[in-house]
């Protein structure tokens, strides 16, 4: 049974993307209007209530990305405007955040009491830093695993990848451009790997949606210490088509990490180490060798052209079960992988064609499929006056 | 979900995908993940396009309105109504993994019967539970179609306890004794437990003609459902309340017949060849009693004598009076082969699903009970995982039936090494997807995570991933997942956890609250920025906020340096005020000092704290080398560029003073050794 509810962002244009925090209960929406909204799932009065909203940028803002918990309420943003910048919520009014905060202030007083015209608690984002390296638009932005420290990857237009890392935890306003690598394509996504074991080096992946070239579009780089280097340690010579979208899959215990990449069609791709004991031994010698040598074995697990057009964006849910994908067919569809590894697509989400009027559906049954009770042969309940069909159970968008 | 096809072949395709429609304006839908089952969809367009560089050109968005859609799903048993179900199923399962844990002793076949039976019975409060709330004008439905949601939802968990009670019967207290005992028995008294229709239609009976019951147009098919559930005796009683019975020789002949009926009971200790061999005999004197024409008078005796005959035509015709195809397969196997196997169940389903219209015609219900009757569980769980919204019901009786019988999962015994792997994986994979959607929920997290614990391959990676995600709203919310993770071993998740919870108290400026977290995670950086906090906050203040905790850090301090000079400089200040013991905190100080264990921000901060010691007429706190010490750090400090402008000003503000009173304070200290030395010496 599908639960729906709409939210009404009240941004200006396009939304170009939705990030929700660490725990879900937090949602940032950034958009062509060149704003940043947040969002705070209320408890009380289970509702997202905007708590902030300003102008970011002076161009369209294309992604916003959390960092973890442990860094602070932080965000990244890129932007058309060629810059990238990294906000953090100051202390202050926020009591909406959590019950540990601070007392409600006492302008808004107890929230139950609080009356429909009152305008929720603004919290305030002050812009940390700006990234201000890119000669065009910074397509994404992304934050490393907590694990890696406070980094942040951007790529561009351009085809430019940037690492910075904030030098001082404590102080955001100093962050050091410490990487740059040229892929050479106008780069259109990037994502981190979430290291499937301690000791094997970060990796990430850029992804290009250059159409004009043949070659593979999907640029997998790994961090070498010896050198300090990021080294481009393989290029998915399968993907050639142009690459909008990517994304890691969360470490569940897997020995492999699973990328799945958004084209004309979706394709899941497995990295798996190519052997341990020779990655435990890594000896500088061995690295000076050239070209750099992967050390993972690449295999495309799928390619799935369900949405029969080109696949745009693609997520994963937390406990890396689920694969969501939206395509130009105009559907999200829900992905899971059955316990031979094999992909298949277990729900579509389509949109009705009709635009945003606020609709709530609070209407809940044990039942996703009305054929339990949709009876051909009724099974009357012994004391209950029943007269089961489907309607009984469902609103009507139900059916 | 979907699960994984469990079915063995590769070939088999998985199910179609389910259709969902959003309420969102077609067009191109971005989307993104939140905790859970919850997905947020958002129109925009593909690729994205800056507007604003096209001379600020509105586009055909612009202006409209951009909703978002958030869906969810898996969220049914959020309902307050079903909290009890939960809980308390999940004391069965504990119960059941505690029985069944290695180094326990055996547990047979009447401890799974049991929990089975409180699994049901939970079902069944909960069913009353919601009836209760359906009657609740209200909690009436306002969708307009007049039915309750709880009456809905009342009806579906005395489905779900219909199927939990057959594979009880068929599955649980049948196959691990033999899997050719007779079931029969078991199976009647399962179908009169839930098709009570008989008693209903006899209690119409009496109440309404209670002079000539034969008169009401009941009578005879409350008769005859009595006979087709075997409850001979109350077939019996109804039978005796016909105005004609004692007049009529048929009557009694029926009455005797039906008393006769051998009945087969797993206590009377009787053999399934001599009960055979009775029954037989039994239905034989039947229809010889036919055949006499002893029932010749009245048509409605005659055509039950032709059911107790077991007579394929008047089984056949009887079909009409049963609601449903088991109602009627069973009553027609208590009179034409009593002593059924369950292998022969599935032949004997098929042809009754026939009779009623074939498969097609049916319901996942009819489709459920079928393959528990094939013994087909693979293929239970997978109707029950496609048809309904969460995993509650599938998990838990997918988790009992791999206890009581991992092979249960294949008809085929050769195979059952790997039948039980098949069902051990699907076990887990329920499982996990029903504690994760209790993880999921604000408050029944904890009892999710119970069944992590008792998934093997997959349950500590989950759980972990789980936890750290749930949302830290209370510190009594961040110490439970703390200790659950420590329990566990999951020692990130304590660090984790404790070092959110600290910059949470940091923004908010609690910071001997935060403090009192970094300590708990170890984490050495952090604590040092707090010590580093509290030391300006000191500088600014005069006052230390969190004094308690400063006073109470023993060995934790060594957790890092700036935290060991907080706390030293806490001693040195309870020295001068509590203790009155001026020596020692002069030495004190200078050696905070001298050994460089202050931070640099701070010496100005200990130098004016030095001056009442300096300027001390009575005593000479300092020695005369101390003293020079001292001076030496005015003089580095004085010189020092990278000196926040704060201290700067406050140090040339005080120079002088500190600078004279140190001299003297040498100057005496000097005089006052040299006395002491010349005084050793003269002795």
């Amino acid at each position: 049974m599908y639960h729906c509810e709409t939210l009404e962002s009240h941004h200006k244009d396009l939304v170009h993307d939705v990030s929700f925090n660490w725990y879900g209960n937090r949602l940032a929406t950034c958009s062509s209007d060149q704003s940043v909204k947040i969002w705070e799932w209320n408890t009380d009065q289970q509702s997202w209530d905007c708590s902030a909203s300003w102008k970011a940028h002076s161009g369209s803002v294309w992604k916003v990305n959390w960092a973890h918990p442990e860094f602070g309420n932080l965000i990244a943003t890129c932007s058309f405007d060629r810059t990238a910048a990294v906000w953090e919520e100051m202390p202050g009014d926020s009591f909406l955040l959590s019950g540990t905060g601070a007392p409600p202030p006492s302008s808004h007083g107890n929230p139950n009491l609080r009356t429909e015209g009152d305008a929720p608690a603004q919290s305030h984002w002050v812009k940390k830093v700006t990234m201000v390296d890119s000669r065009t638009s910074v397509t994404d932005v992304k934050f490393a695993p907590k694990i890696l420290g406070l980094i942040l990857a951007t790529c561009s237009a351009d085809g430019t990848l940037r690492i910075y890392e904030a030098s001082d935890v404590m102080n955001l306003t100093n962050w050091t451009l410490q990487h740059e690598i040229h892929t050479k394509l106008p780069s259109s996504c990037i994502c981190w790997n979430h290291a499937i074991a301690k000791f094997l080096p970060p990796v990430l992946a850029v992804g290009s949606d250059d159409a004009t070239t043949k070659g593979g579009k999907v640029f997998i780089y790994e961090y070498h210490e010896p050198s300090r280097r990021w080294e481009n340690i393989e290029t998915l010579t399968s993907v050639s088509d142009p690459v909008h979208d990517m994304a890691f899959s969360p470490n569940v215990g897997r020995s492999f990490s699973i990328l799945g990449i958004t084209s004309k069609e979706l394709k899941i791709v497995t990295l798996k180490p190519k052997n341990r004991d020779a990655l435990l031994s890594d000896n500088p010698n061995i690295s000076e060798r050239t070209p750099f040598e992967s050390k993972y074995e690449v295999k495309l697990a799928g390619s799935f052209n369900d949405h029969k057009s080109t696949v745009w964006r693609i997520c994963w849910n937390f406990t890396a079960t689920i694969l969501a994908t939206s395509g130009d067919d105009g559907n999200v569809r829900l992905w899971k992988c059955n316990y031979k590894d094999n992909w298949h697509c277990v729900a579509t989400l389509k949109g009705d064609g009709q635009s945003a009027s606020i609709r709530n559906h609070p209407n809940m049954t044990l039942l996703k499929d009305q054929s339990f009770n949709n009876s051909g042969m009724g099974l009357n309940k012994a004391n209950a006056n029943t007269n089961a069909n489907a309607s009984s159970f469902t609103s009507g968008m139900w059916k | 979900m979907i699960l994984p096809s469990v079915s063995g072949g590769g070939g088999s395709a998985p199910p179609p995908p389910t259709q969902v429609t959003v309420p969102q304006s077609g067009g191109a839908l971005g989307v993104a993940w939140q905790r859970g089952n919850a997905l947020t969809l958002f129109p925009t367009r593909f690729p994205p396009l800056d507007r604003s560089a096209g001379g600020g050109a509105a586009g055909s968005s612009g202006g409209q309105t951009q909703p978002l859609t958030l869906v969810s799903w898996e969220r049914s048993l959020f309902e307050p109504v079903f909290r009890k179900l939960i809980n308390e199923s999940a004391q069965i399962f504990i119960q059941l993994q505690r029985g069944v844990a290695p180094g326990c002793r055996d547990v047979g076949r009447d401890f799974y019967l049991q929990i089975s039976r409180q699994y049901r019975s939970v079902i069944r409060d909960c069913q009353e539970l919601l009836d209760g709330a359906g009657a609740d004008p209200n909690t009436m439905a306002v969708d307009g179609t007049g039915d309750t949601p709880s009456v809905a939802q009342s009806e579906l968990l005395y489905k779900l306890e219909l199927i939990w009670n057959l594979v009880e019967v068929l599955v649980i207290e049948t196959r691990p004794v033999s899997k050719n005992g007779i079931i029969l028995p078991q199976l009647v008294q399962w179908c009169c437990l839930h098709f009570p229709e008989a008693d209903q239609k006899a209690r119409h009976v009496l109440t309404e003609n209670p002079e000539q019951p034969e008169m009401h147009a009941h009578f005879w098919d409350a008769l005859l459902l009595f006979l087709i559930q075997g409850r001979t005796e109350q077939a019996q009683k109804l039978l005796r309340l016909h105005s004609d019975f004692g007049n009529t020789e048929a009557f009694g002949s029926l009455d005797e017949l039906i008393r006769k009926m051998p009945r087969y009971s797993p206590q009377l200790m009787m053999s399934s060849v001599d009960f055979d061999f009775r029954f037989k005999h039994w239905q034989k004197e039947v229809r010889s009693r036919l055949d006499e024409g002893d029932f010749a008078s009245s048509h409605e005796l005659h055509r039950l004598a032709l059911v107790l005959s077991g007579s394929e035509e008047a089984l056949s015709e009887m079909a009409d009076k049963c609601e449903t195809w088991y109602q009627w397969m069973i009553g027609k196997l208590l009179f034409t082969q009593p002593d059924v196997k369950s292998y022969d169940l599935s032949y004997h389903a098929q042809q009754a699903i026939n009779k009623f219209g074939g498969l097609s015609g049916m319901t996942s219900l009819d489709s459920i009970l079928l393959a528990v009757m094939e013994s087909d569980i693979a293929q239970v769980i997978n109707e029950l995982s496609s048809t309904l919204d969460n995993h509650w019901f599938p998990a838990h009786l997918l988790d009992l039936l791999y206890h009581t019988d991992p092979s249960a999962f294949e008809t085929n015994p050769e195979d059952a090494i790997a039948a039980a792997n098949a069902c051990g994986s699907l076990r887990e994979y329920l499982i996990l997807e029903y504690g994760t959607c209790l993880m999921s929920h604000r408050s029944l997290w904890q009892v999710g995570a119970l069944y992590m614990d008792h998934c093997p391959t997959q349950g500590k990676y989950r759980l972990e991933l789980l936890l750290e995600r749930i949302p830290l709203d209370t510190e009594t919310k961040a110490n439970k997942i703390m200790a659950m993770a420590n329990e566990r071993g999951m020692y990130s998740i304590v660090g984790s956890t404790c070092r959110v919870m600290g910059m949470q108290a940091l923004r908010e400026k609690r910071i001997g609250s935060a403090m009192a977290w970094a300590l708990r995670s170890q984490d050495a950086q952090f604590t040092t920025f707090l010590a580093d906090q509290l030391l300006l906050q000191y500088c600014e203040e005069g006052s230390f906020t969190s004094a308690d905790l400063l006073d109470h850090l023993g060995s934790s301090m060594v957790l890092s340096d700036r935290l060991t000079f907080l706390a030293k400089y806490r001693e040195f200040h309870r020295l001068c005020s509590e203790e009155q013991d001026f020596k020692a905190a002069a030495s004190l100080l200078h050696s905070l000092m001298w050994s460089r264990m202050a931070p640099k921000y701070f010496w100005v901060t200990l130098l004016i704290d030095a001056l009442p010691f300096v300027s001390c007429q009575d005593e000479v706190l300092l020695s005369s080398e101390q003293t020079y010490e001292l001076l030496h750090c005015l003089q580095e400090i004085s010189k020092d560029e990278s000196l926040p402008k704060k201290q700067k000003l406050l140090l040339e503000e005080h120079e002088p003073q500190i600078r004279l009173e140190l001299s003297r304070n040498l100057a005496i200290a000097l005089m006052e050794e040299g006395d002491e030395q010349a005084i050793t010496l003269a002795r």
